[in-house]
């Protein structure tokens, strides 16, 4: 059975073949002819409906308004834990998927249950609860109330938790828990949801519209704003600061930028993917994820692209244990990724669980994951059994058998060695791995979009394969995990009329169906 | 003058001239339509991009290529048309669609039950990236979210549509 995505993606394309042609008149929209003596009609409609919908919401909204409060430290439980891996969230937390691992306690939040009166774009959703547990023995030890419906971002650090809020779609603010009592000490009023990333000396929040503010965590004062240089709406919405430094990632160019905080500046944009969502520090690299959790980009000291990871699954969340890198899946297991070999495998949580968010506490090594399935709870993700390879599927790409293995089985095919069309060509025209100029290239243009009958040719370090997949101008090579061969160079070719697109290595050749990235049956052309 | 300047005096004298707008918005009424359709129902569809192609060409001077694309802008002024049509019906949710399809297995009926049974913001997200077939830049735009939250929203979405497809 095709996955959710699939299935909706499925739906989408049946439903979009259903529309009939749309019926507007252009010159009456550019007269004003059409819509003028309508808009008025509409205009007055919409200010007493309006004034209706207020009168509606503002009688049908509860009598108290959403505030903040500290409920009372408690040692009510949960539930009797079971198994103390797995521990039942309270029903104020209706959708689990902000976490972050504190030594032995777990921080938690999420949805809040969906109390609206009247259904709208923007929602109207009671307020959340941020919930503190220890996980030794499973008893929730603490409750606050937030102000918002839905808290983005969680972090702790500097004796304090820190959160970023959001409203349906319209407040935001920054808030900062104080760990000890359980109060709220302060709320930052902001622009839009941003990430969060705390230093020793800073708490730093994306503004959602070209800024990454510097928080004072003693005061809660916003200390700067530093200017990202970035386009206001396609803002930079990610941060993240650890060993490697302090970074902001923005989705929707591919790029980050390494912020210096002695003077408050930010650096150079540097590209590493066409898109990218959360992002981690580990072994002297920055980890960024893509935004459809395909992908993992390892970036060497925060500079440059070391190597791209295929996940056979999507992820739905990034973390650390300082040792190896965490996904959820949106299954019942996570994915487990080593910074060293970059190998990828499964780690199976109980059945019937899906796994969303994950965090871990790289002081104690603990790693936690959300599930909303069965119902709302987190799971302790064991961290020292034995890994299951098996849960990693193999799709169009073969695993590579065993260790150290060569290059995947399809390239030592004697049909798909000699049946590559067309001769082996020099190196030059080239495209680096990310679609970048290689400074090898001999005809332009040299990274908007490979040219039908044409060889390009790269080197992939410390691969054996890659294919094409065409985002609509740029060619890249999107990389199953890497294995143990020496670097090689690659000749990448599109035929004449653009329906295929081939690879030649050394071992042999593949071809592939631009449109869908998978194997093409023959040589084609 | 800068290239952004230029583009900008470019584009301007670009939409001043009707024919010139027609181009201009033309490769982007498909899913100006597909948006509404999602948003405010089949029945509205052709007032709502009507109205918005309306707003549209009387605003085209505050649009700021520097601040977004193009069709990022025309979609959020139909969103915010939809919107407003709903407000004016003050009769059951935006989105309440007349054309549930059916897969080969029927299974596209519960899927389009479930959406329909989401959080407006999370239906709005499933609405414009599945089934407007939006890029999830230009779903941040129509939403007035950072591209964070609306991927952070679409995998709460799945969740909630996984456990209601189960339930059923």
């Amino acid at each position: 059975m095709p996955d959710l995505d699939e299935q909706l993606r499925a739906a989408g394309a049946r439903w979009r073949a259903e529309q009939r042609d749309l019926v507007v008149d252009l010159d009456g929209a550019t007269t004003g002819a059409h819509g003028r003596g309508r808009a008025a009609a509409v205009a007055l409609c919409v200010i007493a409906l309006l004034a209706i919908v207020g009168v509606v919401l503002v009688a049908s909204r509860p009598t108290h308004h959403p505030r903040v409060s500290v409920e009372p430290t408690t040692t009510q439980p949960i539930a009797a834990p079971v198994n103390p891996d797995v521990i039942e969230l309270s029903s104020e937390i209706v959708q689990p998927d902000v976490l972050a691992v504190d030594g032995r306690y777990v921080w938690v939040t999420g949805y809040a249950p969906d109390v609206r009166h009247t259904p709208d774009i923007a929602g109207i959703e009671g307020p959340a609860h941020l919930q503190r547990i220890d996980t030794e023995t499973g008893k929730l030890v603490g409750d606050v109330t937030l102000p918002d419906n839905s808290p983005g971002g969680l972090r702790i650090g500097n004796r304090a938790v820190w959160l970023s809020g959001q409203q349906g779609e319209e407040s935001t603010e920054v808030l900062k828990v104080d760990a000890a009592t359980m109060r709220v000490g302060a709320r930052i009023p902001g622009v839009k949801t941003g990430d969060l990333a705390v230093t020793a000396d800073a708490v730093w929040a994306t503004d959602g519209v070209g800024g990454l503010r510097r928080i004072d965590p003693a005061t809660g004062h916003v200390v700067t704003t530093i200017d990202l240089h970035s386009n206001k709406l396609y803002a930079a919405g990610w941060v993240v600061a650890g060993p490697v430094g302090v970074f902001v990632g923005n989705g929707y160019r591919g790029t980050i930028q390494r912020i210096d905080p002695t003077t408050n500046t930010a650096g150079p944009e540097i590209h590493v993917a066409s898109d990218l969502a959360e992002m981690v520090e580990l072994d002297g690299s920055l980890w960024v994820e893509r935004s459809d959790g395909s992908q993992l980009i390892d970036v060497l000291g925060g500079t440059t692209v070391k190597r791209t990871i295929d996940l056979p699954e999507r992820a739905s969340d990034l973390a650390t244990d300082g040792k190896v890198l965490w996904l959820g899946t949106e299954s019942a297991h996570v994915m487990r990724v080593d910074p060293e070999t970059g190998a990828v495998s499964g780690v199976a949580m109980p059945a019937g669980t899906r796994t969303d968010a994950v965090a871990s506490d790289p002081a104690t090594g603990a790693v936690w994951a959300t599930s909303m399935t069965p119902t709302p709870r987190l799971l302790r993700v064991p961290t020292d059994t034995p890994t299951s390879t098996s849960s990693r599927p193999c799709s169009s790409f073969d695993c590579p058998p065993g260790p150290a293995a060569l290059c995947p089985p399809h390239q030592t095919e004697p049909s798909m060695r000699t049946s590559f069309c067309g001769p082996k060509p020099v190196a030059g025209n080239g495209l680096g791995p990310s679609g970048e100029c290689t400074g090898r290239e001999t005809a332009p243009p040299c990274a908007a979009g490979m040219v039908p009958g044409r060889y390009y040719a790269y080197t992939l370090p410390g691969r054996c394969d890659g294919r094409l997949v065409l985002d609509g101008r740029h060619w890249f090579s999107s990389l199953p995990p890497p294995t143990n061969v020496p670097d090689i160079d690659v000749w990448a070719y599109v035929a004449p009329g653009g329906k295929t697109a081939g690879f030649i290595a050394p071992a042999g050749a593949v071809q592939f169906e631009p449109d869908t990235g998978q194997r093409a049956p023959g040589c084609g052309d | 003058m800068s290239a952004a300047l230029a583009g900008r005096t470019k584009r301007e004298e670009t939409i001043e001239h009707d024919g010139e707008f027609e181009e201009w918005v033309a490769p982007h009424l498909q899913a100006m339509g597909y948006l509404a359709a999602r948003l405010a129902g089949a029945t509205d569809r052709d007032d709502v991009v009507q109205e918005a192609l309306t707003r549209a060409w009387r605003k085209r001077s505050q649009f700021d290529p520097s601040r977004g694309s193009p069709r990022a802008w025309l979609l959020a002024i139909v969103a915010d048309r939809a919107r407003r049509t709903w407000r004016r019906r003050a009769a059951g949710p935006v989105g309440i669609r007349t054309g549930i399809v059916a897969g080969p297995d029927g299974g596209g009926v519960d899927l389009e039950r479930a959406v329909a049974k989401l959080p407006p913001r999370m239906r709005l997200a499933v609405d414009c990236v599945y089934f407007v077939d939006l890029t999830i830049a230009d779903t941040a735009a129509v939403m007035g979210v950072s591209e964070g939250t609306v991927k952070s929203t679409l995998s709460d979405a799945r969740a909630r549509l996984r456990s209601m497809l189960e339930v059923s």
